[in-house]
């Protein structure tokens, strides 16, 4: 699932820091992002950033425990 | 309101060109107002998804103290509250930073990231916001945090009432003991104890401002006042050796480490420490040289200059100096005349009046405790001799600018 593309950045972090598990920003180049920690969520600021790009040509959400994408539906997209 | 304004305009340009360090303005309800960030998004974002944000919020909801917050990276910020004028609620947040302590800085942030599974691009990327960051040590952002306060609330405050909130990463922290550049201090270690074995004072002030380490938790867990007292151990232990090294005669620069060993133990807070630490580096700077000038005298003269030099915090009976030296007073006193072109007696007061300038400067004591700690037998006798020797007041040179 990727996110959508006119999401509050900080609000989603937020949204994270809920869930049970890791949570992981998989970005198209190969980087795992883990946003739960963070230096990641530096990273993370730094890719979505990325002034060429919105966010769901960067990389899709990935959750260790899946009930965890219901807390988070409301950044995600399937597309 | 229209003083807050003033105050804090003129602060942040005064933090902006002088230490590089950007200002935030945030309302009660944490939404920004203002800032002079280069990269603004980058920074408010980080600071609203760290630690630091979290511990801000809890801090201020108890407490219109500043406080200074690092979160595991070492990334940190200061934090002060503006009052309403009923002084009752937190009418506005004015923030510094994001700087990095002394132990973090870019490279420490590169080695994190080479543990994480990205590429080499991102982390590149991220590294180009993080350069712009200034270090500062912590005992500097205890001064700003106290300076922030004021013109954030009108008011003063001591270091005593600044709080920490230092996260730590114990697992890079257990890794990174062997790490040359974990403290980041170890060239500028190298630099200031060769120019006080030397007796050198050249740009010594601006190496011992960086010694200070920043991170709070590497001896002593929650324990800041633990830890400064700690690090001030070391680093008389350190400034003793150096000197010996020099030419100060190990009883000398043991007894004065001792002294300043037994000062620092009963300090109270962080900031009287970092005043020692100014007084006690002074002292043995100024041993180191006259270790240096004594020895273009001859060897009784050395000696007596080091008996003084050891028991500058007594009457010093000149029979009972000269007995343990090895000489008669007499002869000692003739000697020293000649040799030194002055009386015994006038190097004596000579001396502890330097001594008194230099207690005078750290604003730690006042002009009776300066008198009753270099033995003068009275504050009157003590101010003549000073007035004598230095043309102003004890009192005045402690109002006045440093000489």
């Amino acid at each position: 699932m990727t996110l959508k593309s006119d999401i509050k950045v900080i609000d989603f972090l937020r949204s994270v820091n809920k869930c049970s598990k890791d949570v992981w920003f998989l970005t198209k180049a190969g980087d795992r992002i883990n946003l739960k920690s963070e230096l990641s969520r530096y990273l993370f600021l730094t890719a979505v950033s990325t002034p060429d790009e919105t966010f769901y040509n960067l990389g899709e959400i990935s959750c260790d425990n899946p009930d965890d994408f219901s807390i988070l539906t409301d950044y995600l997209t399937d597309w | 309101m229209i003083d807050v304004y003033a105050r804090t305009a003129t602060m942040r340009d005064m933090f902006l060109y002088a230490q590089n360090l950007y200002c935030w303005c945030f309302d009660s309800q944490y939404q920004l107002l203002y800032s002079n960030a280069e990269n603004q998004e980058f920074f408010y974002q980080a600071f609203m998804i760290s630690s630091c944000f979290d511990a801000a919020k809890k801090h201020f909801e108890q407490f219109f103290t500043p406080i200074i917050l690092s979160d595991k990276t070492g990334i940190a910020w200061i934090a002060a509250a503006q009052l309403n004028e009923t002084e009752q609620t937190i009418s506005a947040y004015h923030i510094l930073g994001p700087f990095f302590t002394v132990e973090a800085s870019e490279s420490y942030l590169y080695q994190l990231c080479s543990r994480l599974p990205v590429g080499s691009a991102l982390v590149n990327d991220l590294m180009k916001n993080m350069r712009k960051l200034t270090t500062i040590p912590l005992g500097t952002a205890i001064r700003y945090a106290i300076m922030l306060h004021y013109c954030a609330a009108g008011k003063q405050c001591s270091a005593n009432d600044v709080s920490l909130h230092m996260e730590s990463d114990k697992d890079v922290a257990n890794e990174s003991w062997s790490d040359y550049n974990w403290h980041g201090t170890w060239e500028m270690e190298q630099k200031l104890f060769k120019q006080l074995k030397d007796g050198n004072a050249r740009n010594v002030y601006e190496l011992l401002s960086q010694f200070s380490s920043g991170r709070i938790g590497s001896i002593c867990p929650d324990d800041p006042l633990r830890q400064a007292k700690d690090e001030m151990i070391i680093f008389i232990a350190l400034c003793s050796r150096s000197v010996i090294l020099g030419g100060v005669s190990p009883e000398g620069s043991y007894n004065l480490a001792d002294y300043y060993l037994q000062r620092v133990e009963a300090c109270n807070s962080v900031s009287d420490i970092q005043n020692y630490s100014i007084e006690m580096f002074n002292a043995f700077l100024h041993r180191s040289r006259q270790a240096k000038k004594a020895q273009s005298h001859s060897v009784p003269i050395a000696n007596a200059m080091e008996y003084i030099e050891n028991h500058i915090n007594e009457k010093i009976n000149l029979d009972a100096m000269a007995s343990e030296i090895g000489y008669t007073g007499y002869y000692l006193s003739n000697k020293f005349q000649k040799e030194v072109g002055k009386s015994i007696n006038s190097y004596i007061q000579e001396r502890k009046i330097e001594a008194a300038k230099g207690m005078l400067r750290t604003s730690q004591f006042t002009v009776s405790d300066v008198s009753e700690r270099l033995a003068f037998s009275s504050p009157s006798y003590f101010s003549s001799i000073f007035r004598k020797l230095t043309g102003m007041a004890p009192g005045d040179f402690l109002k006045g600018p440093t000489s």
